[in-house]
């Protein structure tokens, strides 16, 4: 489970504070796919850092699985597979290596390791290209790589930061097809992205961040409520419209 | 399907966890760098490439480059240049049988000569007319000039001008009884220089062969006769020149191998620290790192090996490639000596080449840590790379020692070590300075890297780049965080170097200085001494830390551990510094002793520093008493217990657990000793790591540095007082004048205080907590 609680993020400037994300709370539960959604700069990817504890909060907290990611983040990156849209691949190593590797850095060894990267190789179809140098993957390939790379540890939470930036419809369907997998696993699940109508199949419930705060949450239907408007597309399109001065 | 072959929560218990060995770390780094043909390339291609065009240039720059020319030597018949040598060597092929057959005569004849006047003297000039005549003829005729024994400065000079290739000396070999044996040929060459050592080769060969010869002829003349004797012995002797190793070319050679070395090191080390850190933050690989739960001082030391693995790497196929190139291209002699490069001195300086790269791995790591990308790395190394190049040239002159100064410069210190390793002539001494500070500003760089490795920041460029390590934190800290405290001791072990060179000086200036002579002149110059040293430790150890700490907001009374304590750990402080201080004059008193039995202390240093000492104490006996007390009891009490227990000792103490932190800081305090105005004194190490360690506990029993402040300024007291007072304690005959050791009722005395002081402390006093949270530098962003 994760629980964010008043997360808030401050950046100084030399002229002034920038604050990224501003106050916001809620919750995943096991089994629920939570969709963070907004525009570019909206602070999603801070928060997801925040969660996983690369980054301090300058207030408030959040909570993986009960561990607070200021004061344990260990604890926390243990429990946390994470994608992120900028991830990159070690080049010079294969893919067996490199999954290997990353076995052995969340606590796995020796005899652990091998069957642990044929499961999730097998998992997220990437046998075929197991012993190639990851130089050679194409962006499909390389981004399942990085999602097996996520979850080799068998983490209870993920937090996907645009899992599917750059992929094809085919592509990007290993990645939703993992999503669903994942949710009957009872993981949760936070997601963000800027395929509102993928989200709209996979995510239980939505959080839409506008300039740090969290402006609407809850279900399609309570958004659908919320908003007046019919999909994410259109929500997206209100949410960002600037207020007429009165 | 089934997504877990393990507990299906999140993959194993927390005390089930294991987390990756900083090992595997290096071997995943290292596997992936040595497979990117960039490394490859500079690891062996380089070293192909650039040594054969070196060695190329080196050579012909030696056989003609040098400044004798032919004209000069032509017009001059008298001297033995360049190109006389060179006809030398020419006449080398037409110097047939019968050209050796009469050097050969005239040495036997010489012999006989001089046996037949009856003299034992090597003057020449003892011999017939006649004989000398042949004798100056034949060295002539092949540009060999006859000259007397006393003159060999002269010869010296010619050779150092490089009007002469080599010098031969000739002189009576006698036995035991004074009984002239035969003649014995010095051959005076340089070291480093390709034609002296040819000619010196050509001489012995042409010497070896009068042997032969005369045996030949013996035992023609006098048919079944033994010869008993050689009739000529050679040796040789390699001419250390003062100001200039290698001729007239200005350079030693002896120290391009270290610098070549170095800077290879430092070729092989900056990729692979641009790529693991600047080139992973551009490929997107360092986040999934640093979201993975390993400490990131881990992955950073799994960096670090692997960094030092490819420098030394690279720095030993250059050193193989250097060889064979050297050997091939007869320049081993040149550069190495007659010796060449033995496998003990290879694996002494690739051993400082270890040190040295990880220092400079450190360092790389410190900055390309703040870049962006690879370009950007290479952006910020390149003026890195040519700072460093600038003193390591300096190391170039031969006349350049490692001494003083040089002994804590880095770059400089490890390539004139390396140097003298080579050439054998390194000193232990300035050996253990130069690696104790190299270590010392290794051990800096990485926790300055630690401090920003890795770190929000820096991963997502938030931060201000390379000037967050000068940047004022927002809050004000309660103690200096540990890589602050590493920053202040890397501050002050060159400054400390520097005060004690300065008091070193005003020693010279006191025992050459005959001018001063009056009593009252010497009273002030000593009394501005011991005010001067009381200025240097207020400077180096209470201010420079002081300006340091308070620049990063660290409050002055929380950050130098000057905080309230108990009148119980008082007492003890005190019983403490009158019981210690007698026991640890015992400890320096056996540390000496032993170092001189194990031979560790060079006789005539340690007869030099027990005749200074000597002498420093009947000096400091005309100051008065106050003054000696305040001046090396009381200052140094406080400045040196502020700085060690309490600045140092609190930022080691927001990372280590209590008794690490003690012994830590114990050694360094040990260490900081061993540097004085009189030189290295190892003797000081043991007593002052032990006071260092019993410190240490006081401070951090008490959680103040006050009880440690009066145990130390008493031990101190105590030691000048006993210092001061010796004579009178002879005459009361407390103590002999010869005796060594501390008096055992003195002794006994002293551990029944210092152990009560120690009981009273572990018994009556409770280590306050320390809130190690408290310590955190925020920077903006």
């Amino acid at each position: 489970m994760i629980r964010v609680e008043n997360l808030t993020k401050t950046f100084e400037t030399d002229t002034t504070d920038f604050i990224a994300v501003d106050n916001l709370s809620f919750q995943v539960n096991p089994g629920e796919v939570y969709g963070l959604l907004g525009p570019n700069g909206a602070g999603k990817t801070t928060t997801m850092r925040m969660v996983l504890g690369l980054m301090q909060p300058t207030e408030g907290f959040a909570e993986v699985e009960g561990f607070r990611s200021s004061d344990s983040p260990d604890e926390v990156k243990r429990r946390i597979g994470f994608v992120s849209a900028t991830a990159g691949i070690y080049q010079w190593l294969t893919v067996r290596e490199m999954l290997g590797f990353f076995c052995e850095m969340y606590g796995l060894r020796g005899s652990e390791v091998e069957p642990r990267v044929d499961h999730v190789a097998d998992l997220l179809d990437c046998r075929p290209f197991l012993d190639q140098r990851c130089a050679n993957l194409s962006t499909g390939q390389r981004q399942r790589v990085n999602l097996a790379r996520a979850i080799v540890h068998d983490p209870p939470t993920m937090l996907l930061d645009e899992p599917t930036l750059g992929l094809d419809v085919v592509a990007s369907q290993v990645v939703f097809d993992y999503i669903r997998l994942a949710q009957e696993l009872q993981k949760s699940i936070i997601l963000c992205t800027h395929r509102l109508e993928q989200a709209e199949r996979v995510c239980n419930r939505f959080g839409l961040l506008h300039q740090g705060k969290l402006v609407h949450e809850g279900s399609l239907q309570d958004l659908q409520n919320q908003t007046g408007q019919q999909n994410l597309v259109d929500m997206f399109l209100q949410m960002i419209k600037p207020t007429p001065a009165t | 399907m089934s997504d877990s072959p393990f507990p299906s929560d999140e993959g194993g218990t927390p005390s089930s966890f294991r987390p990756i060995s900083f090992w595997r770390l290096a071997y995943k780094e290292l596997r992936e760098t040595l497979r990117d043909r960039r490394t490859l390339l500079t690891l062996f291609l380089m070293p192909l490439i650039v040594y054969p065009i070196l060695s190329l240039l080196l050579q012909s720059f030696f056989l003609s480059g040098l400044p004798t020319t032919a004209a000069e030597d032509n017009e001059d018949p008298d001297r033995l240049g360049a190109n006389e040598f060179a006809y030398v060597l020419e006449e080398q092929q037409t110097l047939n049988e019968e050209d050796l057959r009469k050097l050969n005569r005239a040495f036997v004849d010489y012999n006989a000569a001089r046996e037949r006047s009856g003299t034992n003297e090597s003057n020449p000039g003892n011999l017939s007319a006649e004989d000398l005549a042949t004798q100056k003829n034949l060295f002539e005729k092949h540009s060999f000039n006859w000259v007397d024994p006393e003159q060999e400065q002269d010869i010296q000079e010619m050779l150092a001008n490089g009007s002469a290739d080599v010098g031969v000396l000739v002189d009576n070999r006698r036995d035991a009884d004074g009984k002239n044996t035969g003649l014995q040929f010095t051959l005076l060459y340089l070291d480093n220089d390709v034609r002296s050592l040819k000619a010196l080769a050509l001489l012995e060969n042409i010497l070896n062969y009068t042997n032969l010869s005369t045996y030949q002829t013996l035992l023609e003349r006098v048919t079944g006769r033994r010869l008993i004797r050689e009739p000529v012995s050679i040796k040789t002797e390699m001419i250390e020149l003062k100001s200039n190793a290698a001729g007239s070319t200005g350079i030693s050679f002896a120290a391009i191998i270290p610098l070549i070395l170095t800077l290879m090191t430092i070729t092989g080390a900056v990729y692979p620290a641009i790529d693991l850190t600047a080139g992973e933050r551009e490929r997107g690989t360092l986040e999934s790192m640093i979201a993975a739960p390993i400490p990131r001082m881990r992955i950073l030391l799994g960096k670090l090996v692997a960094i030092i693995s490819v420098a030394m790497l690279t720095a030993i196929v250059n050193l193989l490639g250097m060889s064979i190139t050297l050997w091939v291209f007869q320049l081993d002699t040149v550069f190495l000596g007659e010796q060449g490069l033995s496998v003990a001195t290879a694996i002494r300086v690739l051993g400082l080449l270890i040190l040295f790269a990880a220092f400079f791995s450190s360092v790389l790591l410190v900055i390309t840590s703040f870049a962006r990308s690879f370009k950007e790395g290479q952006a910020y190394l390149i003026p890195v790379v040519m700072v460093a190049l600038a003193p390591s040239l300096m190391s170039l002159k031969p006349d350049l020692q490692l001494t003083g100064v040089w002994t804590v410069t880095p770059l400089v210190n490890i390539v004139l070590l390396a140097r003298d390793v080579i050439d054998g002539s390194a000193d232990w001494r300035n050996a253990i300075i130069t690696v104790l500070s190299t270590a010392m500003y290794s051990l800096l760089a990485l926790t300055l890297a630690a401090r920003f490795f890795g770190t929000a920041s820096v991963l997502y460029g938030q931060g201000q780049g390379i000037g967050n390590l000068f940047k004022r934190p927002h809050r004000q800290q309660k103690y200096a965080s540990l890589s602050l405290g590493m920053l202040c001791l890397a501050c002050l072990f060159p400054a400390t170097f520097i005060w004690n060179g300065v008091l070193a000086r005003t020693a010279v200036v006191e025992t050459s200085g005959s001018e001063i002579a009056d009593a009252a002149a010497q009273q002030s110059l000593l009394a501005m001494q011991l005010w001067l040293a009381a200025a240097g430790l207020v400077i180096v150890f209470l201010l420079i830390p002081w300006a340091i700490t308070a620049f990063h907001r660290v409050r002055f009374r929380s950050g130098f551990g000057i905080s309230k304590t108990s009148a119980v750990a008082l007492i003890a402080g005190v019983m403490m510094g009158i019981g210690f201080g007698p026991l640890l004059l015992q400890v320096i008193s056996w540390s000496s002793q032993a170092l001189d039995f194990v031979g560790l202390s060079d006789e005539a240093t340690s007869d030099l520093l027990v005749q200074r000492g000597e002498q420093y104490v009947e000096r400091i006996k005309q100051a008065p008493i106050w003054m000696l007390l305040l001046s090396m009891a009381i200052v140094p009490a406080i400045c040196e217990e502020l700085f060690f227990r309490g600045l140092l000792f609190r930022s080691f103490r927001t990372h280590f657990s209590p008794w690490k932190t003690i012994f830590a800081t114990a050694i360094l305090f040990g260490s900081f000793h061993l540097i004085s105005s009189s030189g290295l004194t190892i003797s000081r190490f043991l007593p002052t790591t032990i006071m260092g360690v019993i410190l240490g506990w006081v401070c951090y029993r008490s959680g103040s540095v006050i009880p440690g402040i009066l145990l130390h300024a008493l031990h101190n007291a105590i030691t000048v007082c006993f210092a001061y007072y010796r004579d009178d304690l002879i005459e009361l005959g407390r103590i002999t004048a010869e005796q060594e050791n501390v008096p055992p009722q003195v002794l006994v005395v002293g551990a029944i205080c210092a152990t009560a002081g120690v009981l009273l402390l572990r018994f009556f006093s409770k280590p306050p907590e320390m809130d190690e949270s408290s310590s955190d530098v925020v920077f903006s962003g």
